[in-house]
C-alpha cells in the first residue's frame, strides 16, 4: 500500500493495537491499599540492629508479648492506659511472690505468615538472640535485671531477673525484644550468622499484623497482611510505603489525595494543614521533648548559676510562638505529661533580669560566650538554636551556632562520649513509666543522658525508685527525682513539639504508641467518605 | 583499527588519573572526624558494641594496611558497603545510574543540538536578531543557577500552571515501575505495554530534561559561535569565499572544522552536566546515582561517597574515551599529535 | 606609564561595548551594597521577629520575612556580602596559586609541565561540584573550606591560560631576548612574562567570580559549608524551597533573584573584558 490511505490505514491499525492493549490491560481486583508517604524508605528490618526508617517497619510485623489496654475517651478517641497491662501474644501470666519471676502462658495459634506458631521455643530464641547480638534488647533488658529465661513447656516461658522491677512489664509491650518465627528464621542461619542477621535484615519474620513483600530501594517498601494474623485481617490489606525526601513534596501528594497518609512533617506544615478542611491532623502530646541541655562537667555549665541564667534567659512564649507555632506543649520535667506523677517540677518563666543577676554573681558581669551545638536530626533543632542565639543576647549571653554533621552529632551525644558542653537535644521515651524516664534522662549511666548530668544523691535515689514495688513509695520518689532534676538547672525545658499525624479525611482508628510510630493494623477508611 | 588503538591508548594514560582518584577518595573518608561507627553504633550503643564495630570494619588498623585492603577490594569491582544500609556499593550505584543517564543523555542531546545550531546559526549571522537574542538566551541561561532554575520550573509549570506533575519521581505515584530493560522508565513502560506508566514517566521527564538541555546549551551556544567565528575569519574560509564558493559549501566548511573543538569543548560540559544533575535530581527527587552521591555526603556515608567518586570517574574516562573516538572518526589527522 | 594609559583607553573602550557596561554597572550595584549594607538594610540580617514568622511582603518587611521571622531583605543585602566576600578572596587564591603554576609549566616545560598537565587533566574529569561538595562535607563546613575549595578548583584553568599565553609569548622570542639580556628565571618570569600573561587571566576574573559565587550557592543550597543563620543566597534558597510548594515564594524567590542577577552582571562584564581583550578570543567560559 502507497500513499496517504495506506499510512492512515496504517496509522488508525495502530492505534486499535494501542486500544487493544490498554483494555487488556485493565488491572485485576486490587487489595485495599494504604499509601504513605516518608522521607525515607527502611534499608533493613532488624528491630535489634536498626538502620535508617527501621523502626517504623519493625513495629508493624513484631509484637509484644504484652500490650497497654486501650481506652476509649469521651471525644471517641482512643488512647493507651499506661498504667494497665493486659496480654497480646500472652495470653495470660503469673508473678513469683518475690517478684523475680514471670511466667508467661503463650496464646495458641498465633501465626506468622509463613504457618508457624509461636511458642516459648520462640521467645527462647528471640531472646538468645537478642543477648548474642547485645544491642538495644539486650542493653535495656540487661539493665532491668533480665538474667535466665526457660522454657517451661510448648506454650509456657519462664523470665527470671535479678531483683522485682515494676518496669519490666510495661517494657515488654514494645517490640524488644523482636519476637521471631524461630522455624524460619533457623532456615537461614550458617556458621557465621548463627542467629541469621542477614536474612533479618533484609527480611520479616514475625507473627505481626504484617509482612515484607518487596522493597525497591530508595523508592518504596510493600507490605502486605499477614494472612495468618491472630487477630484478623487489617482493613489495609497492603501498605506501600513511598520515598518522598521532599517535606513540601510529601504536603503536596496528601492534599492532592495521591497518599493517604505522610511521617514527619514540620509544625509549619502541620499548622497549615489543621487549616485544611480537607485533611486531617490528629495530635498527641507525644514524649519527646525539646531541650536545649547544659554539661555539668563541661566548664562555665559546672557552675549551677551560669545554668540557671541560661534557663531564665530564655523567652519560652516567644519560642512556642515561632518555632512550634503556638502548639507546642511545655516541658515541666523529664517525665512527660500524661503519664502517671508527671508534676511541675519547673515553674520559672523568663527573666532576664535574674538571668543577668546570675551571670555578675557567677563571675561575668559583662556577658559570657558559648558554643550551642546542633544537628539535622530534627527539624526543629535549627529554628530553636537561632531563636536562642537571639534570645539569650538580651542577657549578655553570647551564643555561637555550631551546626554538626547528623552522625557527629549523634556520635558526640553517645553515653560513651557525651562531650558536648550545649546541645539542643531530643528524645523519646518508648516506656510509659515516670521511673523509667526518670532513669534514662537522669542517671549518670542514662541511656538518653546526653548532657551527662551526674549526681550521686539521684543515682541512688532512681535505683531505689527501680526496685520498689510498693506504688505509693514509688511515687513519692519520682517525683523527688523530678524536683532534684529540675533544680539542678541542667535542662533548658522548652516544649514537646507533639506527634502530629496528618492523613487522608477518610481514614480513622490512629492511636498513638510511646514509639510515635502508628500501627497500620488500626486503620480503616470510610468506604462512603468522598475523597 | 588505528581508532582502537588509540582509544586504548587514551585509556590506558588514564590509569593513573584512577590511582590518583582511588588515592584521593581514600583520603577524602580518612579526613576529618567521618566517623562511620557512630552511623551504625546508633544512639545507645555502649563502649564495647563500638570498640567491635570499629574491629569489624578493619579500622583499628594503620591507614597504609587500610588503603591496601580498599586498594585490592576496588579491583575486584568491589566498592565496599554502604554504612548506612549495609547494601553494597556497587548495586546500588549501578541501579540508579539509568535514572541519570535518562536526564543527562536526553538533556544532553536536546541542549546540544539546540546549542550547536543555535551558535552556528548566530555565527552565520553575526549581531542580527538572532544573534541578539541567543545571546540573551546564553547568558540567562548560564547566569540561572541550576537550583533556582529547578525551583522556578517547579513553581510556574507545577505550581501556579499545574501542567507538570508533582515533582516526586520518575513515574506516578500509583503505578508501578516497569521491569527494568533499558533502566529508562518510559522507554522500559512502552516496550512492556504498559501505556500509561509510560505516559507518565515521559510526562516527569519533560521539566527536569529542559532544564539541563537549557544548563548544556547555554556555554554551548556561546562557545559554538566563538569557535565558528574562529573559523569564519580564517585565512583559508577567507580564501575561500573570495574564490566565489557559494555560501551554503562556506556554512558546511565551517562546520566541518568547527565540529572538533565543539566536540571536545562539549565533552567537558557534558561531564558537568552530572553534577548538574544532581541538584536537579534532588529537587524531582529522581532517585539517580548523582542524588545518592550527594545525599550520602550530606549523611556522612562516605563509603558510598568514595564508590561514587571512583564510579563517576570511571564514567567520565569513559566519556572521554569515546569523544576521542569520535573526534578520530570526524577528523583522522587529530590522532597525529 | 604605559600600563596606566593602558587602564585609561581599556575602560574607554569597555564603556563601548554595552554588555560589558551593563554588566559592570551590575557588579558595581551590588558591590555598593555589600560595603554599604548597614546602610541600606533596614534590619541586622540575624535578628529575629518571633511574631512575624514567614509573612509575606509589606512595608514593613520589604521582601517579607523567613521561615525564622528574620527580613528577608536585609538578609539579601547583606547576603551581597558574602558574596563577594567568598569570591573574591576565591579568586585571589587561585590566581595566586594558578598563575605561578602556569608560568613556570609553561616556561620550563619538561616533567614539571607533564605532571601539572596530568593533575589538570585529572581535576578536569570529574563534575566540579561534587568535587568540592565532597571536600567540604570531609574537610568540615566552614566557610574557609568552602573558599579553598573552591579556589583549588579554578587552579587548573589559570593555569591554563597562563600557560597559552607563555607558550605564545617564548615562540615570540621575548624570553630569549630577556635571558640572553643576563636575566635570573625569576626576574624573567616575573617582570617580563607575567604582566603580559595577565591579560588573558584578567579576562578570566569576572567569569571566575561568577562561577565562584553561582557555586557556593550551590553548596549552600545542598546544605554544605555555610552555617545558619548566615544570609547566604544559596542558603535562604535552601529553606525557602520548603516553602515554595505551601505558597510563601518569597523566601527563596528574592535571593534567588539577587543571584542570578549578580551572576549575569559578571558575565555580561566577563563578556565585555573578553571583546576588549581579544575580540575573536574563545576562552572557556566555564
Amino acid at each position: 500500500m502507497h500513499g496517504r490511505s495506506g499510512s492512515s490505514w496504517l496509522v488508525l491499525t495502530l492505534f486499535a493495537a494501542a486500544l487493544a492493549t490498554a483494555a487488556t490491560a485493565a488491572p485485576a481486583q486490587s487489595p485495599r491499599t494504604l499509601i504513605v508517604a516518608a522521607p525515607q524508605t527502611p534499608t533493613g528490618f532488624d528491630g535489634d540492629l536498626p538502620k535508617v526508617a527501621t523502626r517504623q517497619m519493625v513495629t508493624q510485623v513484631y509484637e509484644g508479648l504484652v500490650r497497654y489496654k486501650r481506652v476509649t475517651g469521651t471525644d471517641g478517641r482512643v488512647t493507651l492506659d499506661a498504667t494497665q497491662v493486659e496480654g497480646h501474644y500472652a495470653e495470660s501470666w503469673t508473678v513469683s511472690p518475690d517478684g523475680r519471676e514471670y511466667t508467661f502462658k503463650l496464646r495458641r495459634n498465633v501465626k506468622s505468615p509463613f504457618g508457624n506458631e509461636l511458642t516459648a521455643d520462640d521467645v527462647a530464641w528471640s531472646l538468645d538472640r537478642a543477648w548474642a547480638v547485645k544491642r538495644t534488647s539486650f542493653f535495656l533488658y540487661n539493665l532491668i535485671g533480665l538474667t535466665k529465661w526457660e522454657k517451661i513447656a510448648k506454650y509456657e516461658i519462664k523470665m527470671i531477673l535479678k531483683a522485682p522491677n515494676l518496669i519490666f512489664l510495661p517494657m515488654l509491650t514494645m517490640y524488644f525484644p523482636p519476637l521471631y518465627d524461630s522455624v524460619q528464621a533457623k532456615k537461614h542461619v550458617t556458621t557465621d550468622d548463627p542467629f541469621a542477621g542477614k536474612y533479618i535484615d533484609q527480611n520479616t519474620v514475625g507473627f505481626g499484623a504484617y509482612h515484607l513483600q518487596s522493597i525497591k530501594p530508595g523508592e518504596q517498601v510493600v507490605l502486605t497482611a499477614n494472612p495468618n494474623y491472630f487477630r484478623g485481617k487489617p482493613w489495609f490489606e497492603r501498605v506501600i510505603y513511598r520515598e518522598v525526601p521532599s517535606t513540601a513534596n510529601r504536603v503536596s501528594l496528601l492534599k492532592t489525595g495521591q497518599v493517604q497518609w505522610v511521617e514527619d512533617l514540620p509544625l509549619k506544615q502541620i499548622a497549615d494543614l489543621k487549616k485544611d478542611s480537607t485533611l486531617k491532623v490528629e495530635s498527641v502530646t507525644g514524649t519527646q521533648p525539646a531541650t536545649i541541655r547544659m554539661n555539668p562537667n563541661i566548664k562555665p555549665f559546672d557552675d549551677l548559676r551560669v545554668r540557671q541564667a541560661l534557663v531564665f534567659a530564655t523567652d519560652y512564649a516567644a519560642m512556642n510562638r515561632s518555632v512550634f507555632e503556638g502548639l507546642g506543649v511545655r516541658v515541666r520535667s523529664t517525665v512527660s505529661p500524661g503519664v502517671p506523677v508527671a508534676i511541675n517540677a519547673f515553674t520559672g518563666e523568663r527573666d532576664l533580669p535574674r538571668a543577668r543577676a546570675l551571670l555578675t554573681e557567677a563571675g561575668y558581669p559583662n556577658g559570657i560566650d558559648v558554643n550551642l551545638n546542633y544537628a539535622g536530626t530534627y527539624w526543629w533543632m535549627e529554628p530553636v538554636a537561632i531563636q536562642f542565639k537571639n534570645q539569650a543576647a538580651e542577657a549578655g549571653i553570647r551564643v555561637n551556632l555550631q551546626r554538626l554533621p547528623d552522625p557527629e552529632f549523634v556520635q558526640r551525644g553517645l553515653v560513651v562520649r557525651r562531650d558536648m558542653a550545649l546541645a539542643t537535644q531530643g528524645d523519646a521515651s518508648f516506656v510509659l513509666d515516670p521511673v523509667f524516664m526518670v532513669w534514662i534522662f537522669g542517671h549518670s549511666m542514662g541511656v538518653a543522658n546526653r548532657n551527662h548530668y551526674k549526681s550521686d544523691a539521684f543515682d541512688k535515689l532512681t535505683m531505689q525508685a527501680l526496685a520498689e514495688t510498693d506504688i505509693r513509695k514509688r511515687s513519692d520518689m519520682v517525683a523527688d527525682l523530678q524536683r532534684m532534676h529540675a533544680n539542678d538547672a541542667s535542662w533548658i525545658m522548652l516544649y514537646y513539639p507533639g506527634v502530629h499525624q496528618a492523613m487522608n479525611r477518610c481514614i480513622s482508628g490512629w492511636v498513638w504508641h510511646p514509639d510515635d510510630w502508628p500501627r497500620f493494623f488500626d486503620l480503616k477508611q470510610d468506604a462512603k467518605c468522598a475523597k | 583499527m588505528h581508532i582502537l588503538r588509540l582509544v586504548l591508548r587514551r585509556l590506558l594514560l588514564a590509569l593513573p588519573i584512577l590511582f590518583g582518584m582511588l588515592l584521593f577518595t581514600f583520603l577524602l573518608v580518612r579526613v576529618g572526624s567521618n566517623d562511620p561507627v557512630g552511623l551504625l553504633a546508633g544512639p545507645t550503643a555502649s563502649a564495647e558494641e563500638v570498640a567491635a564495630i570499629r574491629k569489624q570494619l578493619k579500622l583499628d588498623q594503620s591507614p597504609l594496611v587500610q588503603f591496601g585492603e580498599f586498594a585490592r577490594r576496588v579491583t575486584r569491582g568491589d566498592l565496599g558497603q554502604s554504612w548506612l544500609s549495609g547494601k553494597p556499593v556497587w548495586g546500588e550505584l549501578a541501579s540508579r545510574l539509568p535514572a541519570t543517564l535518562e536526564l543527562v543523555i536526553l538533556g544532553g542531546l536536546i541542549g546540544g543540538i539546540a546549542g550547536v545550531a543555535a551558535g552556528l546559526r548566530a555565527a552565520f549571522h553575526p549581531n542580527g536578531w538572532f544573534d541578539q537574542a541567543s545571546r540573551v538566551v546564553s547568558l540567562a541561561g548560564f547566569g540561572m543557577p541550576t537550583i533556582f532554575l529547578g525551583l522556578v520550573a517547579i513553581f510556574v509549570f507545577f505550581y501556579l500552571l499545574g501542567w507538570a506533575p508533582p515533582p516526586m519521581g520518575r513515574i506516578d505515584l500509583l503505578l508501578t515501575s516497569p521491569p527494568t530493560i533499558t533502566g529508562s522508565y518510559a522507554i522500559d513502560s512502552a516496550l512492556a505495554g504498559d501505556w500509561e506508566a509510560a505516559r507518565s514517566a515521559l510526562a516527569r521527564l519533560v521539566l527536569p530534561v529542559l532544564c539541563v538541555a537549557i544548563v548544556f546549551a547555554a556555554p554551548l551556544i556561546k562557545q559554538t559561535r566563538a569557535i565558528a567565528r574562529d573559523v569564519l575569519a580564517s585565512d583559508y574560509v577567507r580564501y575561500a569565499r573570495a574564490a566565489g564558493l557559494p555560501p551554503a559549501v562556506v556554512k558546511s566548511i565551517v562546520r566541518r572544522n568547527a565540529a572538533v573543538p565543539v566536540l571536545t569543548f562539549g565533552t567537558t560540559e557534558f561531564i558537568a552536566l552530572f553534577g548538574i544533575a544532581s541538584v536537579l535530581e534532588l529537587i524531582f527527587s529522581w532517585g539517580g546515582i548523582s542524588q545518592f552521591g550527594l545525599v550520602a555526603v550530606l549523611k556522612g556515608d562516605f563509603a558510598v561517597v568514595q564508590g561514587y567518586v571512583l564510579f563517576m570517574s570511571v564514567i567520565a574516562m569513559i566519556v572521554f574515551a569515546l569523544a576521542d573516538a569520535v573526534v578520530l572518526m570526524i577528523e583522522p589527522r587529530a590522532g597525529l599529535r | 606609564m604605559p600600563i596606566d594609559g593602558v587602564r585609561r583607553r581599556a575602560l574607554a573602550l569597555l564603556l563601548a561595548s554595552p554588555t560589558g557596561t551593563i554588566g559592570l554597572a551590575i557588579v558595581l550595584f551590588f558591590l555598593v551594597l555589600a560595603l554599604l549594607a548597614p546602610l541600606f538594610a533596614p534590619y541586622d540580617a540575624i535578628a529575629v521577629s518571633s511574631e512575624n514568622v514567614l509573612k509575606g511582603p509589606s512595608a514593613r518587611f520589604m521582601f517579607g520575612t523567613d521561615g525564622n521571622g528574620m527580613d528577608v531583605f536585609s538578609r539579601v543585602v547583606y547576603g551581597a556580602r558574602y558574596a563577594f566576600g567568598i569570591a573574591v578572596p576565591v579568586l585571589l587564591l587561585g590566581m595566586a596559586l594558578g598563575v605561578p603554576i602556569g608560568l613556570y609549566a609553561g616556561y620550563r616545560g619538561g616533567w614539571f609541565d607533564e605532571i601539572t598537565l596530568r593533575v589538570m587533566d585529572a581535576l578536569r574529569v570529574f563534575p566540579s561540584i561534587i568535587l568540592a561538595l565532597a571536600i567540604v562535607a570531609a574537610t568540615g563546613h566552614s566557610l574557609f573550606n568552602v573558599v579553598v575549595v573552591i579556589a583549588v578548583l579554578d587552579v587548573p584553568l589559570f593555569a591554563r591560560v597562563v600557560r597559552a599565553e607563555v607558550l605564545a609569548l617564548r615562540r615570540s622570542g621575548l624570553a630569549e631576548a630577556a635571558l640572553a639580556a643576563g636575566n635570573p628565571t625569576w626576574r624573567i618570569l616575573a617582570v617580563h612574562l607575567l604582566p603580559n600573561c595577565l591579560r588573558g587571566a584578567m579576562a578570566q576574573v569576572p567569569i571566575r567570580m561568577a562561577w565562584a559565587v553561582r557555586v557556593t550557592a550551590t553548596l549552600a543550597f545542598i546544605g554544605v559549608g555555610i552555617q545558619a543563620p548566615t544570609p547566604e543566597w544559596g542558603a535562604m534558597i535552601r529553606q525557602g524551597s520548603e516553602y515554595m510548594i505551601s505558597g510563601e515564594w518569597w523566601v527563596a524567590i528574592f535571593p534567588g533573584t539577587a543571584l542570578v542577577i549578580l551572576i549575569i552582571g559578571f558575565s555580561m562584564l566577563g563578556d565585555g573584558l573578553e571583546e576588549l581583550l581579544d575580540p575573536r578570543s574563545n576562552n572557556s567560559s566555564r
